[in-house]
């Protein structure tokens, strides 16, 4: 006979996923204290009320038995892979103790000793970047993931004024995923745009995914394009030297009037200037004469030859036609493996598909419509030259004018609510972050004096993440010497061992460190290298307030501006890392500091402001945080109830093109200035050969270090005659999340998420069965997996899923469990984008049958 | 006049100091308060805060009364008397993963 048992709690809790970036709204079913079911939160645009497979797979998480409930000390010296910390349970009063006088040691003695790791996107955006750390006194605190958006992110800023890549679903016709996933349940807002990417293929949008593995997109796409990897950019340049030289498809009253596409360039690759003013000049057909960009109707020409003052000059847009003249489609089909006849036709198919001229009505706006993109997220660009790929494909989206109009590219939430905020523009007309982004991200002034930061800011000037240099600098302090070596790392949410390159080598780095601080969740590869492991909150057990922001990832197709909450859906077991830390604040006395700071970066008003010398729980500053933008009414328990504040987006808003007073960049003329002061501070550094060849002022494309020709492999053996790179599943995300056993059990069952892809061809000359182990090789090191014999893979290529392979103790779901990809990877400055910093992927290695 | 004047972030680390309080002459602007305290704390303070041709570092930040001066005069905005100048050095964009 079964007992009855009378339920006394049944309730929704509004809330958000932290399964990835996206952050969509949910809704947590609890009963009796127990969560047990998550789905998509209806009134949370970034998810309409649907949700992933991460999200409703987090719940189990939640109640995993191998979670870190207790602070643990280290009692074994000595570091390693494998080596047992010897974990010693302490109390939280031990553990605070020790964590404060570690850092008031270092504040004590310089600041910038403490360096701070996560990708905990929201405590970095809300808590860390604008105030403690800052407060704290250190400027280490941007140590972030390596690959995902290195290049991408410093790209955008400088072309679309935004923090990202983004097109319109809504009436895009025809567009390239060019080495990405969006609308395939990755990248920004996937569920909506999973479901909105249905929408658009009913209505006969074009699909064409450029990628070396058949992904989850390709597999839905008209069309896949297997490429080598490493080459999109010359794919690119080949596709507009067709528009612009074969076919002459071009948007010339957008690149005249929106673009510098008609500023006057000099010989020497500079702008012509008027001499008073120093404004760049352009060729007024009606005057027949060089005048101002700005003159009030000015009728500037795009094409021929002039001369200034004496001085021969053209328009940029004349510069960049005759530089892609160099990227015939044959020569680029000989890099790429890309047939010539595909080019062409993806080119003519684009240009044409872009209907230049041509407007739509859209709720009583007549805007010009370019329904094509091309779009970029890691893929294309996690390579020694991902900027100039990147710099490409915004220039391939320029041309047809398909940029913030109807159907085209765009950034993202890139202007803000009743013109909150908006890009800049530099005194040459050209597009610049709000300043609400920051002021670093602005390119266009250059410091010429050394770096004090592990990221080297000086010598990376024009990008925003510079985190492969922290690893760097901390594997060998020699390479770039800064004022001081850093003693404390804190950690969070960010798995250096994992997500990064060779463990060896960052096992290397590591053990450099002398005191590490993991707050964790599981005793993951990287806290088994700490000194003091705290337990972290489960992403359900905290509070997090979303502020709308020009870089929180709302794309403008979700329709509206939104503010959101994530709070426990549970009482939680542990402590917000953020809240340990403003403690750690309040005994090393800056607490203060980071309220000034607060007060500042939040733009808090009275009576909301915060007073430096009271003490206000997280749920005090959240609350007068939201009451200080929205009012009286709309505090903290208004969001817990009611989720999401909501603001529609005009018609200008989602379209933005009218909006922004700037001209976007045709022509990098400030990169070559770039240059000048990189090569100052390199010097300065001790690298007077450093290479800055691709500070160019027109994107080119250039081999990775994996298409030189390589050394015999040190063993004597047969040499490294593939690429590998590492490919996304939807239902993954981070290392975090193989973990979960929910989403374990999905991985199991897909045909390739835990193997090795070696295309057929390829498998019958090395001799590697489907289904049998394979070993892979690089430079760097080794893995085996379990092969799968396929067509989804370029005959060059070997594919392995980019999260897996866990060896963690902690981890006993994830460990064992498919193939390391990272493994394979070395990092030293020969192998990092000059300009961005990101990581080169592009690796050669051989693979072997394994009996 | 006096005026309050907060170093945050990496320029707290040249002067040595959280916070002091000026005097100051009537209509001072924060250009020639800078210049001010940079009498007072030395060449760290003014390189902290400026590149060589005398514009502000993009990494740096000056506020009165916690409004950045990008959105009044810049350096040539006018203090009153008890407002408090906030410099702040360190100020990065955001940068994704």
């Amino acid at each position: 006979m079964t007992a009855m048992v009378e339920t006394r709690e049944d309730v929704w809790i509004h809330s958000a996923c932290d399964m990835c970036f996206a952050a969509c709204g949910i809704l947590a079913h609890r009963r009796d204290g127990v969560v047990v079911k998550i789905e998509g939160d209806p009134d949370c645009p970034a998810s309409g009320g649907r949700l992933c497979a991460k999200g409703q797979a987090s719940l189990i998480g939640l109640y995993d038995p191998s979670r870190v409930t207790v602070p643990l000390r280290r009692t074994n010296p000595d570091k390693g892979i494998g080596v047992d910390p010897g974990w010693q349970e302490i109390s939280w009063d031990e553990a605070l103790h020790l964590l404060t006088e570690k850092l008031r040691a270092v504040r004590d003695d310089d600041p910038r000793k403490l360096v701070i790791s996560t990708f905990d996107g929201v405590a970095l955006n809300t808590w860390l970047r604008p105030a403690w750390g800052l407060a704290f006194g250190t400027p280490n605190f941007n140590w972030h993931g390596y690959f995902c958006g290195q290049y991408l992110h410093a790209a955008m800023y400088l072309t679309n004024g935004s923090f990202h890549s983004d097109f319109d679903i809504d009436h895009c016709n025809y567009v390239i995923l060019l080495g990405n996933q969006h609308g395939f349940g990755a990248g920004l807002n996937p569920t909506v745009m999973s479901r909105k990417m249905a929408q658009a293929r009913r209505r006969g949008m074009r699909v064409v995914a450029v990628d070396p593995v058949g992904t989850n997109a390709a597999g839905k796409a008209d069309e896949w394009v297997p490429i080598r990897p490493g080459t999109d950019g010359a794919l690119i340049l080949s596709m507009i030297d067709v528009l612009l030289n074969e076919r002459r498809i071009f948007d010339r009253e957008f690149i005249a009037r929106r673009t510098n596409g008609a500023y006057l360039v000099a010989d020497d690759g500079t702008y012509v200037k008027d001499p008073h003013s120093g404004t760049p000049l352009v060729w007024d057909e009606r005057l027949d004469a060089a005048v101002p960009f700005e003159a009030e109707g000015a009728d500037s020409v795009i094409e021929g030859s002039f001369v200034v003052d004496g001085r021969p000059c053209r328009p940029a847009f004349v510069a960049l036609r005759e530089h892609v003249r160099a990227y015939s489609p044959e020569r680029a089909a000989a890099i790429t493996t890309v047939p010539a006849a595909t080019i062409r036709r993806l080119a003519t198919e684009f240009g044409e598909a872009a209907r230049i001229g041509s407007t739509i009505m859209v709720d009583g706006r007549q805007l010009p419509y370019r329904p094509v993109a091309v779009n970029i997220y890691r893929g294309a660009g996690a390579h020694r030259h991902g900027t100039q790929t990147a710099l490409a494909v915004q220039t391939l989206n320029l041309v047809v004018g398909a940029f913030y109009v109807p159907g085209g590219h765009r950034g993202m939430n890139v202007v803000g609510p009743g013109g909150r905020w908006k890009p800049g523009s530099t005194s040459e007309g050209l597009i610049t972050p709000a300043k609400e982004v920051g002021h670093g991200a602005e390119f266009y002034h250059f410091e010429d004096r050394p770096p004090e930061d592990l990221g080297l800011s000086q010598l990376f000037p024009l990008t925003t993440n510079r985190a492969a240099l922290y690893q760097i600098n901390l594997d060998d302090p020699a390479q770039f010497p800064l004022p001081y070596q850093p003693e404390v790392l804190i950690v969070c949410r960010r798995n250096l061992m994992m997500n990064n390159v060779n463990p060896a080598q960052t096992e290397r780095m590591l053990k450099r460190i002398p005191f590490i601080v993991a707050f964790s969740i599981h005793l993951d590869e990287t806290a088994e290298f700490a000194d003091l492991v705290l337990p972290e909150v489960h992403s359900l057990e905290r509070f997090d307030l979303f502020p709308n922001s020009p870089i929180l990832s709302i794309a403008q197709s979700t329709g509206t501006y939104y503010w959101g909450l994530r709070q426990p859906v549970v009482e939680p077991q542990n402590r917000y890392w953020i809240e340990v830390l403003l403690e750690v604040a309040d005994r090393l006395d800056f607490l203060g500091d980071v309220y000034k700071l607060l007060n500042q970066k939040w733009g808090l008003v009275d009576p909301y402001r915060l007073d430096p010398t009271e003490r206000y729980t997280m749920a005090e500053l959240y609350d007068r945080r939201a009451k200080s933008q929205f009012g009286p009414e709309r505090g903290l328990d208004w969001f817990r109830e009611h989720g999401y504040h909501t603001v529609a987006r005009t018609v200008d808003e989602t379209y933005t093109g009218p909006l922004i007073d700037a001209r976007f960049p045709l022509y990098y003329e400030n990169v070559p200035r770039a240059k000048e002061a990189v090569e100052t501070v390199a010097t300065a550094l001790g690298h007077p050969d450093w290479d800055t060849s691709d500070y160019t002022a027109l994107p080119d494309w250039r081999p990775c270090p994996a298409f030189e020709p390589a050394p015999p492999p040190a063993d004597g053996g047969r040499p490294f005659d593939l690429f590998v790179v590492n490919f996304k599943v939807p239902f993954q995300s981070l290392s975090h999340t193989t973990q979960n056993p929910w989403l374990t059990d999905m991985s199991i069952r897909n045909p390739y998420a835990f193997k090795v892809l070696v295309n057929t061809v390829t498998a019958r000359r090395a001799g590697v069965v489907d289904g049998a182990h394979v070993r892979v090789e690089s430079e760097a090191g080794s893995v085996v997996g379990i092969a799968k014999v396929t067509e989804c893979v370029h005959p060059e290529v070997v594919g392995i899923g980019g999260v897996f392979g866990s060896w963690a103790r902690g981890k006993p779901i994830a460990r064992g469990r498919g193939v390391h990809f990272n493994t394979l990877l070395p990092l030293t400055t020969d192998r990092i984008d000059r300009v961005s910093s990101g990581v080169d992927s592009c690796i050669r290695v051989r693979i072997t049958p394994v009996t | 006049m006096q005026i309050r004047v907060s170093y945050l972030g990496l320029v707290r680390n040249v002067v040595g100091d959280g916070e002091e309080t000026v005097r100051a002459t009537p209509d001072t602007t924060v250009g020639q308060l800078i210049d001010l305290l940079a009498e007072r704390h030395g060449d760290a303070l003014r390189q902290s805060l400026y590149r060589r041709d005398g514009r502000l570092r993009t990494f740096a930040q000056v506020c009165i009364d916690d409004r950045d001066i990008d959105e009044l005069q810049g350096l040539d905005t006018r203090l009153d008397a008890g407002e408090e100048v906030s410099l702040v050095v360190g100020v990065y964009p955001a940068e994704g993963g």
